[in-house]
């Protein structure tokens, strides 16, 4: 697995976020409003609350004024337009007082195990206001500018598992539907996204009780953005296990896909022809990338799914991990029980009795990748005091270096190789007592020999590396699409735009939205 | 007293672990090791000399269902002050480049 590769993914049928609304669809929830005490500029309180697999969850929302020069995407900003907790059961009136009293304390505010969530926004302004003024006027907003945007409010993290005294993941993670990973935190974004759409409603009749509603097919295009930095990266390092988890359920999709061997449909390439269409980003790499796919998508050889993977693999890597995106969409195939299989189980135990010649030889076998790179690494990662906002620095410019993540997974492999192979004592274990600081790499082989994508097999401190690889990986695992880097270090996207509304939910929606289109 | 999810509490005493010295690549799982042994006092005191014998205790160790803890609120910002030893401080050079997205955003 390669960074240039895993820069390219697209959003497909395992994403979590798909999942998550097909667990809703089987249920078919009720998504109830029991406070809605907003004002007319659209600030107060809101609780969205739904029964999912047989608990009650309730998006807590606290909407207050924020002056526009206080408005940044980054987590070092100290105030946001709305703050949300994904609540576990009916929060009480007291349970909303605590809150509101955490809320404005940001990073220095505590949570319960009552809470399983934590999530900031700030309004996209410009298609806020745009949609807002052309409701008050009876009009719908103009379709061109809600697909420019993609979404009213943008998040930054979504935090949970723990993070500020939150619930830690597995005191949930048994429940129906909480299994997969980040069912919590997709379930806080999909009903931030209502909110949204009720807030922009709320605020045009306030200003003209006469305003108009926002039409379904618009209000499903609006998704939630979300901007994403350096965070993402270190956590596919720090996971390995997961790491793997996913991409051998998405490996193990596209080979029973395959081997069903569906015909092309059709409408879901012209979906994706349309979507590439409309997606479009200043920045002048992923713009050609995306161009050089829709071009190629117009050349896709209409046969079955075995014939489109070979014809892909001449192609771009956009136009290849797109076509396996949509040869498992177009599999009779729902690939239920693999996504049961993306959650991490218990962690790889330590096995110290492992003789040393064995570790070399899985060293050599499985981290051949990290023994033979020689590429310079000018890169070092570390974490600023200011709200532990993850950084990326370079030696003799950038002070911490002392304190460098421990991400030279590459660096580490050549250590313990060098180290083991000096080494006379016969196992692990006497290796271990005498380098304990080689703990860490050694699990990390361990966990290669049982998981066969564990790692990004590239130094991530290499000249040529872009982190947006990484975290445009992990988004289009989360389902997110639109992806639209604004540096190598950061982009924005969107999630859930074109999925299905609570009141879809109810009633007959599907999850038949990959690659929303207008 | 302060409730302390399970993670977050692995978390900080992990990064105090390592501002106190340990090894990198160590102070994850030994944080987790003493935490899920009722052994948080003790492992501030753990030293290099430790680990020979800690490691082989890690790998005998069975795995045990996380819960809260419920720390003194001193003991807590003595582990959260170690951990801060391995942030970096802020600078405006690391502000604007080492991370993503402006410091306004009102588009």
């Amino acid at each position: 697995m390669r960074l240039a590769r895993m820069g390219q993914s697209y959003p497909h049928k395992l994403s979590f976020s798909r999942q998550l609304i097909r667990a809703l669809i089987a249920e078919r929830p009720k998504v109830r409003t029991p406070l809605w005490d907003l004002d007319e500029d659209g600030y107060g309180r809101a609780v969205y609350s739904l029964r999912f697999g047989g608990y009650t969850y309730s998006l807590v929302v606290m909407s207050s004024a924020l002056a526009d020069d206080q408005r940044s995407d980054r987590v070092i900003a100290e105030a946001w337009d709305a703050c949300f907790t994904l609540f576990d059961g009916l929060p009480t009136p007291n349970d909303l007082h605590r809150l509101a009293a955490q809320q404005p304390l940001q990073e220095g505010g505590r949570y319960s195990a009552k809470e399983l969530t934590l999530s900031r926004a700030n309004k996209s302004v410009r298609l806020f206001n745009t949609v807002r003024d052309a409701l008050a006027q009876g009009r719908q907003p103009d379709p061109a500018q809600i697909n420019a945007t993609g979404y009213l409010m943008r998040t930054t993290a979504v935090y949970g598992n723990g993070k500020f005294g939150l619930a830690d993941r597995a005191d949930f993670a048994h429940r129906p539907h909480m299994g997969a990973p980040f069912m919590a935190e997709m379930l806080t974004v999909w009903l931030i996204r209502a909110f949204t759409h009720d807030l922009v409603e709320h605020c045009a009749k306030a200003l003209n009780p006469q305003a108009a509603p926002l039409k379904p097919t618009l209000r499903r295009h609006l998704g939630v953005g979300n901007s994403t930095g350096l965070g993402m990266a270190p956590f596919l390092v720090h996971h390995p296990e997961l790491l793997s988890n996913w991409v051998t359920a998405r490996e193990t999709a596209l080979a029973r896909a395959l081997a069903e061997n569906a015909p092309i449909r059709i409408n879901l390439l012209g979906r994706a022809q349309q979507h590439l269409n409309q997606w479009h980003t200043e920045d002048t790499q992923a713009e050609a990338d995306i161009r050089q796919t829709e071009a190629e998508l117009k050349q896709v050889p209409l046969s079955t799914a075995q014939a489109l993977y070979a014809w892909s693999q001449t192609r771009s890597l956009g136009t290849q991990e797109l076509c396996v995106a949509l040869i498992l969409e177009g599999a009779d195939d729902d690939f239920s029980d693999l996504a049961a299989t993306m959650a991490q189980a218990a962690p790889t135990p330590l096995d110290l009795t492992m003789p040393i010649a064995h570790l070399l030889n899985l060293l050599e076998d499985k981290m051949i990748w990290a023994l033979e790179d020689t590429a310079p690494e000018p890169w070092f990662w570390y974490v600023s005091e200011n709200k532990l906002e993850p950084r990326l620095g370079q030696p003799g410019i950038d002070i911490g270096a002392e304190q460098e993540q421990p991400l030279a997974i590459a660096r580490d492999m050549r250590a313990l190789h060098t180290i083991a192979r000096a080494h006379k004592g016969p196992t692990c274990l006497d290796l271990l007592q005498t380098h304990p600081e080689m703990t860490a790499p050694l699990r990390r082989v361990l966990v290669a020999a049982t998981h066969p994508f564990s790692e990004i097999q590239e130094s991530l401190l290499a000249p040529a590396m872009r982190p947006i690889d990484m975290l445009r990986f992990k988004l289009a695992f989360f389902g997110a699409s639109k992806f639209d880097p604004k540096s190598a270090l950061w982009t924005r996207i969107t999630l859930f735009q074109g999925a299905p509304l609570p009141r879809d939910i109810a009633e007959k929606g599907q999850d038949d939205w990959w690659l929303a289109k207008l | 007293m302060i409730d302390l999810s399970h993670n977050e509490t692995c978390t900080y005493l992990a990064l105090a672990l390592e501002g106190k010295g340990l090894p990198q690549g160590l102070t994850r799982p030994l944080a987790i090791y003493a935490v899920d042994q009722g052994l948080i006092h003790q492992a501030l005191n753990w030293d290099q000399a430790d680990l020979p014998n800690l490691i082989q205790d890690l790998a005998a160790a069975d795995a045990i269902r996380p819960s809260r803890q419920s720390l003194p609120l001193n003991l807590w910002q003595r582990i959260k002050t170690l951990a801060a030893q391995t942030y970096v401080p802020e600078s405006e050079t690391s502000k604007h480049s080492g991370a993503g997205a402006g410091v306004s955003d009102n588009d």
